[in-house]
């Protein structure tokens, strides 16, 4: 999940993110020799030796440090900052995995696509990916602009209504990676998680496998409880379980909320203490969210409804 | 010699004259420029008391923007506190930026220029006291009640930048968001109205033979930052214009459903937003430079070149708008000319950075209070522009944009660049308008302590941002280890804080207001603000032989003082001032000043009324408003552009200058055009966003049919403009009745009034639906831009005729008349350009 | 001003040029033929402004503002060059 430390833009765990980070280490260091300059500078004006201080109290200083200097350095930057931005945005060949991502207020909405382009698989708020090799997102908003980001991985892209914005991401080995919306989008704006994990190519294929083959296995006799209330309390209104009667599509895909991390789009992790705090009374942990609370139910019927989602694996 | 009007540059020689003038002129000059006291105060339009209210009211803003900043720190200082719930948070960290960039900034800028500039050009009052009236009262009056909103829990709450769609009606039903669009677009016409006037005054008002190349670094700084504000305000007002629209009529400018596009509002949005960055830098590097030198006790080093960088920066400053925008997914080719526009536009900063450090290097400074805050911008500004350059690189804004890095840039640039030589320009000219200075130990204290606090705050939030935090969050989760960073920010904003209270309490205990027998040049300057004054500025007007008078000529003050130079008296028994030329600052003409009015108060008052009115939906108390503000308007005006018994008088030495002139060289002509401008910009960007949404969507035109409605569309406007240039040369003609030119323009305008009517029903017929597409959204939009032109017309019409038939109209040439005559004109060749764009662009089917 | 007003013309046709052909190779063609006229004429500004003003030697102030605009159109040419940088590397 999202940790600061060390900071992930400086500790990247793919090519496009470190290519950016071997910018910013360069940039850190064009900005201390700059600033040292300017300083020594101003230090001289202010506290250095007279034959120093008439020296630098003239015209040329201004040509040299203010113009040549600067040129210098920012040619220099300039060049090498437009061809890494080359670099990061070679054509894209079309044959990558794709998967398209929609911004919603305020979670994601996930759907794998096929060579046709067609969504085959379907969940929220977590990308699994194949360690070493490039995979295409497709970035989209189905209300407002939101912004997506996985640090470790790569820049942000906006996700713009009415536009559809490509990006790359590549993980090299497995791991586990914490992303947020970037963009302002109103309200609970800060509690808007991603997380993206990464799997060895063979272990993503089963898991791909497994999805798209899914049956849906007989409940579990202790999730049968909450499979009835499951449609009974008006889930199934906003919330999808494939191969089940809950066909809603307003709120974020169910069908494998019990494998997932995290809850509440990357802010809580996944157990069955917090799903039933989520269910109950989701206002509490982030609010103005767009899941009515649950007061209502009862412990025992939290219970039964957070047994039967943690089966949907 | 060569000269630029005419006027013979031998004159000058004259001054300073032999004689002291009598003191009985001193006497008429008090009497003439005396403030009304009492309640009647209000009414005051002198720069001298206006400068100072304008001044305190934009420091006050700055103060509660302070304390929202506070408690948006208080919030953030651990994870998950409840200090400021979400929806409070949000209302906090838009008002914040909003105050601190619309209430603060700019007009902070706007309010020491109009404080120093007379002053600094030996000038007696702006040309245009009652603008600066009445831009004041509007903007300290809409501030206010803008401010307001917030304790009602209706403060905007989509971020100082209202992207759409999240401030669209779907998504913000609530009227916080047009509370941001009425409240801010209101005070931006504020703001328009105080850049025409410093940027005539400028040019027009100099003392005679200060030259382009004498004069002062503010007023070369306020120059360029008055004509920036021409040309990048109206982006926004436009854009608040369509938003407003979008909200109140469902037309769909930014909804991509309907073939609108949200990116649009960012272009308009950003080509205002980037060079207000400028805009606000500018004036304080003008400052600064000012201060530096005197400072430093020395001439400025590279003054050439710091004039050569305001104006690139003001230049390039418009190629670098899209920056904000890396992220958006625009075309590859379009981000690399942003980025490399947005590294060319740091070596002007170079510039000026080198230019102040070389001549601190030749000067000596001591290290007074305000030295201090310069110094300490100066390295905060550095910081700033460095870590620009790193978002310049579009790969790592990629990374850092929209997270704390960002906010720790921005008020690196913004403190650094403003706001520090803000406060090193209080200490340095407080001596001007208050009878006791500034402690200088408390000074130091204070400065201290704003430096370290803000450098507490900032510098550890890139690290916060570097770590992964975005902006705009009002609360984030434990474990992320992003608490020890934001505790010190935290730590470090009431560090900051402190310092500020600490200056507050230094003012209570020393301002005492006064113009007269004030505290003085504390600090050494050698421009002409430093002279003895009044409240009509200086009693006579120097002749300027250098960049720095009173240091050149030390005489120079008791020469003023004795009525040696230019107009040591009122020549008329009115409040009057110097008109000269633009370049070489040659005396042109005597122009009388309007004295205090309450017009203008009642103006901003009404106009203020109708905006805020519209905004809580109170539509018939609003409409009531809007008549009222035009007649206030109109009122102040009519005592405007009336001429004087005497046609020449004696400017001092025998120089003779007439009162009152028309035509291109008169004051009146060059605000217009300022204005004309203005209309320009706000139509050149509907334009571009007509044709950017078309360059989106397509898909969603239709080519308009009927395309020959535009002929006698466009033949009407023909007419109207034939009808104003025949009305000109009748006007000049002599023997023609009084009422002959002036029905040439009212019948100019009937034919505007038939355009825009015939444009109209050609649209109704064609039955183009302005709620289902951005086409027909944006033919309407430009329709009613051309509308509410034509509405301006029509009135002008009515005011020429009312001037008319009381004889106020003089011939053979008329300043009203050439104003509503250019303005007919502009609006006709609007008007053709709009029929035929919106008629013959998507194609003709 | 009048080199910093090339730059201008310059900059909003290359922004035009760019996003009227997105990724077309067509676009960085005709970038590149706008800043070879935009350079020339720069160019020529600069090289009319620096050229030595013999007919009022005593002006100081067209002297000035000559050298100012010399020093603009300078720094426009540099800004120009600045702005092709794209056309050629992206």
């Amino acid at each position: 999940m999202f940790s600061g430390w060390p900071p992930p833009i400086l500790d990247p765990a793919g090519p496009y993110a470190s290519a950016i980070s071997t910018l910013s280490w360069i940039l850190f260091a064009m900005a201390a020799l700059v600033l040292a300059v300017v300083l020594a500078a101003l230090y001289v004006a202010l506290f250095g030796r007279l034959e120093l201080q008439r020296k630098l109290g003239g015209k040329r200083v201004i040509w040299f440090g203010g113009i040549a200097f600067p040129l210098v350095v920012l040619t220099g930057l300039l060049i090498y900052g437009l061809s890494l931005t080359r670099h990061l945005t070679d054509p894209i060949t079309g044959d990558e995995l794709r998967v398209r991502i929609t911004g919603e207020m305020w979670w994601w909405r996930v759907a794998y696509l096929d060579n046709e382009g067609r969504e085959v698989v379907h969940d929220a708020n977590e990308l699994h990916i194949p360690a070493g090799r490039p995979i295409v997102l497709e970035l989209q908003s189905a209300d407002v602009i939101h912004s997506f980001w996985v640090p470790r991985l790569s820049g942000k892209l906006d996700m713009v209504p009415g536009r559809r914005n490509l990006m790359r991401i590549q993980a090299d080995r497995p791991g586990v990676f914490g992303g947020q919306c970037a963009e302002y989008c109103g309200g609970p704006h800060a509690l808007m998680g991603f997380t993206v994990i990464a799997h060895e190519p063979g272990a993503f294929q089963r898991l791909m496998q497994s999805r798209l083959n899914r049956r849906r296995a007989p409940a579990p006799p202790a999730a049968v409880a909450g499979a009835q209330l499951f449609e009974a309390a008006g889930c199934a209104a906003c919330h999808r379980i494939a191969g089940t009667r809950a066909n809603g599509l307003a709120g974020p895909d169910l069908t494998h909320v019990g494998s997932r991390r995290t809850l509440g789009a990357g802010i809580l992790p996944n157990n069955r203490g917090t799903m039933m705090g989520w269910i109950g009374n989701s206002q509490a942990i982030k609010p103005n969210n767009r899941m009515p609370p649950y007061t209502l139910l009862s412990s025992d019927q939290l219970t039964a409804l957070a047994t039967y989602l943690e089966a949907q694996k | 010699m060569t000269s630029e009007t005419g006027f013979d540059p031998r004159l000058l020689e004259r001054f300073p004259t032999a004689e002291a003038r009598p003191d009985s002129e001193v006497d008429d000059l008090n009497r003439i420029w005396a403030a009304p006291r009492g309640w009647r105060m209000v009414t005051i339009v002198n720069n001298n008391y206006v400068g100072i209210w304008y001044v305190a009211a934009a420091f006050l803003f700055f103060l509660l923007a302070g304390v929202l900043a506070l408690a948006i720190r208080t919030q953030l200082a651990l994870p998950l506190l409840g200090v400021l719930p979400q929806e409070t948070y949000n209302q906090f960290f838009t008002m914040h930026g909003t105050l601190m960039m619309f209430l603060f900034a700019v007009p902070i800028m706007e309010a020491i220029g109009v404080l120093l500039l007379p002053q600094m050009l030996a000038a007696r009052d702006l040309p245009f006291p009652r603008l600066s009236a009445y831009a004041f009262w509007a903007y300290f009056i809409g501030g206010l009640c803008f401010f307001a909103s917030i304790f009602v829990g209706l403060a905007p709450n989509g971020g100082w930048f209202m992207y759409p769609p999240l401030t669209s009606m779907t998504y913000s039903p609530g009227i916080n968001a047009d509370f941001w669009l009425l409240g801010i677009g209101f005070i931006e016409i504020s703001a328009i109205a105080g850049a025409i006037e410093i940027l005539v005054g400028i040019l027009k008002t100099r003392a005679p033979g200060m030259t382009l190349a004498r004069m002062p670094l503010f007023a070369w700084a306020m120059l360029v930052f008055a004509g920036m504000i021409l040309i990048a305000f109206p982006a926004v007002i436009l854009g608040t214009l369509l938003l407003e629209l979008e909200r109140a009529l469902n037309w769909p400018f930014f909804d991509s459903t309907r073939g609108g596009d949200p990116l649009l509002w960012q272009h308009l949005f950003w080509f205002f937003g980037h060079p207000e960055v400028y805009i606000i830098f500018l004036p304080a590097a003008g400052l600064v430079s000012m201060m530096v030198s005197s400072l430093a006790k020395t001439e400025l080093v590279g003054y050439q070149l710091i004039v050569l960088a305001f104006l690139a920066t003001g230049f390039i400053s418009f190629g670098v708008w899209a920056h904000h925008m890396f992220t958006t997914g625009m075309p590859m080719l379009s981000v690399g000319f942003f980025s490399a526009a947005s590294m060319a536009v740091s070596i002007p900063a170079g510039i000026q950075v080198f230019s102040w450090i070389a001549t601190l290097a030749i000067g000596k400074p001591v290290f007074n209070t305000p030295t201090l805050f310069v110094i300490g911008g100066l390295v905060t500004f550095v910081i700033g522009g460095l870590t620009g350059v790193m978002v310049a690189m579009v790969p790592f804004d990629w990374q850092v944009h929209d997270t704390h890095f960002i906010v720790a840039h921005l008020h690196y640039v913004l403190i650094g660049g403003a706001v520090f030589p803000v406060f090193a320009a209080f200490y340095y000219w407080f001596g001007m308008t208050s009878r006791r200075a500034l402690s200088e130990r408390l000074g130091k204290w204070i400065f201290w302590l704003m430096f370290a606090g803000m450098h507490l705050t900032f510098l550890p939030m890139h690290l916060t941002g570097l770590m992964g935090m975005p902006r705009r969050v009002y609360t984030y989760l434990p474990g992320m280890d992003w608490e020890w960073t934001n505790l010190l920010s935290t730590a470090g904003a009431f560090t900051l804080a402190a310092g500020v209270a600490l200056f507050l309490f230094d003012i209570a205990r020393r301002f005492r207001f006064t113009v007269e027998d004030d505290a003085g040049n504390v600090y050494g300057g050698g421009t002409l603000e430093w002279l003895p004054t009044g409240l009509y500025s200086s009693r006579s007007i120097p002749v300027v032989r250098s960049r720095s008078p009173l240091w050149d000529n030390p005489a120079l003050s008791g020469e003023v003082e004795q009525g040696r130079h230019f107009l040591p008296n009122s020549a008329t028994g009115l409040r009057e001032t110097l008109i000269t030329s633009p370049i070489r600052a040659e005396p042109q003409y005597l122009q009388i000043m309007m004295g205090p009015s309450v017009w203008p108060l009642l103006g901003a008052v009404f106009t203020a009324g109708f905006f805020l009115l519209l905004t809580v939906q109170a539509y018939t108390p609003a409409i009531i408003c809007l008549p009222l503000a035009i007649l206030a308007i109109l009122r102040w005006l009519w005592d405007t552009d009336r001429p004087v018994q005497q046609a020449q008088v004696d400017v001092g030495a025998g120089v003779m200058l007439p009162t009152y002139v028309t035509g291109p060289s008169s004051h009146g002509w060059w605000a217009i055009v300022c204005v004309l401008v203005v209309a320009f910009m706000i139509f050149l960007m509907a334009v571009f966003g007509y044709l950017f949404v078309y360059g989106i969507h397509p898909e969603y035109w239709v080519s308009p049919g009927g395309q020959w409605w535009a002929l006698p569309i466009v033949a009407s406007w023909a007419a109207s403009a034939v009808l104003v240039l025949y009305g000109w040369r009748l006007l000049g003609r002599d023997g023609s009745s009084t009422w002959s030119p002036t029905a040439a323009i009212l019948f100019a305008c009937g034919f505007a009034v038939t355009a825009i009517a015939a444009d109209w029903f050609s649209w109704r017929a064609q039955g183009l639906d302005p709620e289902l597409t951005a086409q027909g959204a944006f033919s309407h939009a430009l329709l009613a831009l051309q509308a509410q032109l034509v509405a301006v017309v029509v009135l002008m019409g009515g005011y020429l005729a009312a001037r008319t038939a009381r004889g106020l109209v003089t011939r053979p040439s008329n300043t009203t008349f050439d104003v509503v005559s250019l303005f007919l004109l502009y609006t006709a060749a609007q008007g053709s350009a709009m029929a035929l764009l919106l008629r013959f662009f998507p194609g003709i089917g | 001003m009048s080199g910093l007003l090339i730059w201008a013309a310059h900059f909003f046709a290359l922004y035009m040029v760019a996003s009227l052909f997105p990724g077309a190779a067509l676009a960085n063609g005709l970038a590149f033929a706008v800043t070879v006229v935009s350079l020339a004429v720069a160019g020529w500004l600069l090289w009319v402004t620096t050229r030595p003003v013999e007919a009022e030697p005593n002006d100081v102030l067209k002297r000035w503002i000559t050298t100012l605009a010399a020093a603009g159109n300078a720094l426009a040419f540099v800004a120009i060059v600045y702005q092709t940088v794209p056309t050629v590397l992206l």
